[in-house]
């Protein structure tokens, strides 16, 4: 040890702290850190002696009360000579607060609470097709999305917030209808039924989608963005909330832009997919499949080691009911029809049983 | 510290007798404190008088689990010294001014040299070794981290004592520790 490190030890022998021992060892045979402490300590002692030939200096007294308080002054000033029998101005009292609450009441029914709205769409039979929350504060939120069978035909349903006013919302609500089953492909500023409404939460609103009939909305003011659903996966479901995806504990990919709330699929024979630009397409599943890694799942973390690395895939909500699913990862996979730079998610697409116990996605060379 | 407490329990149920006795005793050595930040008897009553008030207005901040009465008590009147230094000076080191008013005159040439240091550097080296403040109390005083506490404590010292060495050169060989 050289005497600029054993300097600071030197200062805190000072303060009474134990050092290490070689910082002790060559404090105790260097004269130079010898010189040190004596001054250090000198030093201590020149204050301290100072401080004591100060102390002899008096401090002026001081009265101490505390600040008065003026309403406590008023009100002895007005209760102690009041005419009026005391009984009958409580009485006055208490009608003027019941008064002013009932008009507080109303006022509050008029204006809004929170900050949330959650929506609540049926169907034309009834049915709720989806409850969703939008923040009216979030910018860049997800907009409320649904996709599923309505009568004869397969609805795809996209509510964006717009902006807020007193106790109203403007949404701006996309719908696009198909024949049948196909891929839908969510309604953009083209294509598709566009509708601007003022929706007010706790009063209905009706929609006419053309091929589908009247939605109806409703809604409430929330203080929080709800959790909906259960928390817990139902059975053979694949879920994920917000993820992050890491590798080798650095983060990569975030699809918190794609699935804001929580998005699931629960078809056994089909994989859940998604992409992130620069790591590949990656393919999970519940079914073994051939080339794939096996994954550790505890609640939301999904772990798993590929191609050299460590990956885990972070989710706001539990995965899957099970302890374990398969990640098939296609580093050099490039999407059709969308821009590679951007991740996306959530393909579906079907396994095939190519042996016993393993599956492959079909069309994949075997 | 258990006495601590309850004798804080009585200043912050507003017994005036309590604190008139707390301050009788903390106020000699606060003064004295206050003195080697501010080098301004003037600007010493003004932090005096600000400190105390305020905790006298509002005892119920002093958290008792994070420090001892007299290590808020310092807290305080370290804040309010700084605030009064950042409205009466731009530099965070006091200017040498033998003829400015209400200039304190210091006991010796340490103490002369502490006055230069700055605000933390001077804060740090009398609490430890004048009111013997634990580390842990420093940390809170200073509001700084408490593992930074030993090496900012080093720095105080040498410091010091380069300034302390200078002021021996040039005062001719007159030597204040034998």
């Amino acid at each position: 040890m050289i005497c600029n490190e054993a300097a600071e030890y030197i200062s805190a022998l000072c303060d009474g702290e134990t050092i290490p021992p070689t910082a002790a060892e060559h404090i105790g045979a260097c004269p130079d850190c010898q010189a040190l402490l004596s001054d250090y300590l000198a030093l201590g002692v020149e204050l301290r002696r100072t401080a004591s030939l100060e102390l002899a200096n008096a401090v002026p007294s001081r009265n101490w009360t505390k600040p008065q308080n003026r309403v406590a002054t008023w009100w002895r000033k007005g209760w102690g000579p009041m005419r009026v029998p005391r009984l009958v101005f409580g009485s006055l009292i208490a009608c003027v607060v019941v008064l002013a609450s009932a008009f507080v009441v109303s006022r509050a029914r008029a204006n809004v609470t929170g900050t949330v709205v959650l929506l609540s769409t049926t169907g034309p039979n009834g049915g709720l097709l989806t409850d969703c929350a939008l923040s009216t504060l979030e910018k860049q939120q997800f907009p409320c999305t649904w996709y599923g069978k309505v009568g004869s035909r397969f609805l795809a349903y996209r509510v964006f917030f717009v902006t807020r006013k007193g106790g109203r919302v403007r949404l701006t609500i996309y719908t696009r209808t198909y024949m049948s089953g196909a891929k839908p492909v969510f309604p953009q500023r083209e294509g598709g039924f566009i509708k601007d409404v003022w929706f007010e939460p706790g009063k209905q609103s009706k929609l006419n989608v053309p091929g589908v009939g009247t939605l109806t909305l409703e809604g409430v003011w929330m203080d929080h963005m709800p959790i909906l659903g259960t928390l817990e996966p139902i059975p053979n479901e694949i879920r994920l909330g917000r993820p992050l995806l890491l590798k080798d504990n650095v983060v990569v990919g975030d699809l918190s832009h794609f699935i804001g709330g929580t998005f699931g699929m629960d078809d056994l024979e089909s994989a859940f997919g998604f992409y992130i630009p620069g790591q590949g397409r990656f393919l999970l599943s519940l079914l073994p499949m051939k080339g794939a890694v096996e994954a550790h799942v505890v609640q939301g973390r999904i772990s798993f080691k590929e191609g050299g690395h460590s990956w885990e895939l972070v989710s706001g909500v539990p995965v899957c009911r099970a302890d374990h699913l398969w990640v098939l990862r296609q580093p050099g996979y490039k999407p059709k029809g969308w821009n590679p730079n951007t991740p996306s998610c959530c393909s579906s697409p079907k396994l095939v049983q190519i042996e016993p116990g393993v599956w492959l996605p079909e069309k994949w060379p075997k | 510290m258990a006495d601590d407490r309850e004798f804080w329990k009585k200043i912050a149920n507003g017994n005036a007798n309590a604190f008139d006795a707390w301050y009788r005793d903390t106020a000699p050595r606060l003064q004295i404190f206050l003195r080697h930040l501010l080098a301004n008897e003037q600007a010493v009553e003004d932090v005096m008088q600000e400190t105390f008030t305020q905790i006298w207005h509002h005892p119920h901040r002093f958290d008792p689990g994070r420090g001892s009465p007299r290590a808020y008590l310092f807290g305080v009147a370290r804040r309010q010294a700084a605030e009064w230094r950042r409205k009466h000076k731009t530099a965070d080191e006091l200017e040498f001014d033998p003829a400015a008013p209400d200039r304190v005159e210091f006991a010796s040439m340490v103490t002369e040299a502490l006055s230069r240091l700055t605000l933390e550097h001077q804060t740090l080296l009398w609490l430890r070794e004048v009111e013997g403040q634990s580390y842990e109390e420093l940390a809170m005083i200073l509001e700084i981290p408490l593992g930074t506490v030993r090496s900012r404590l080093f720095a105080a010292r040498e410091a010091l004592r380069k300034l302390w060495c200078v002021a021996r050169q040039h005062s001719g060989g007159r030597h204040d520790l034998q």
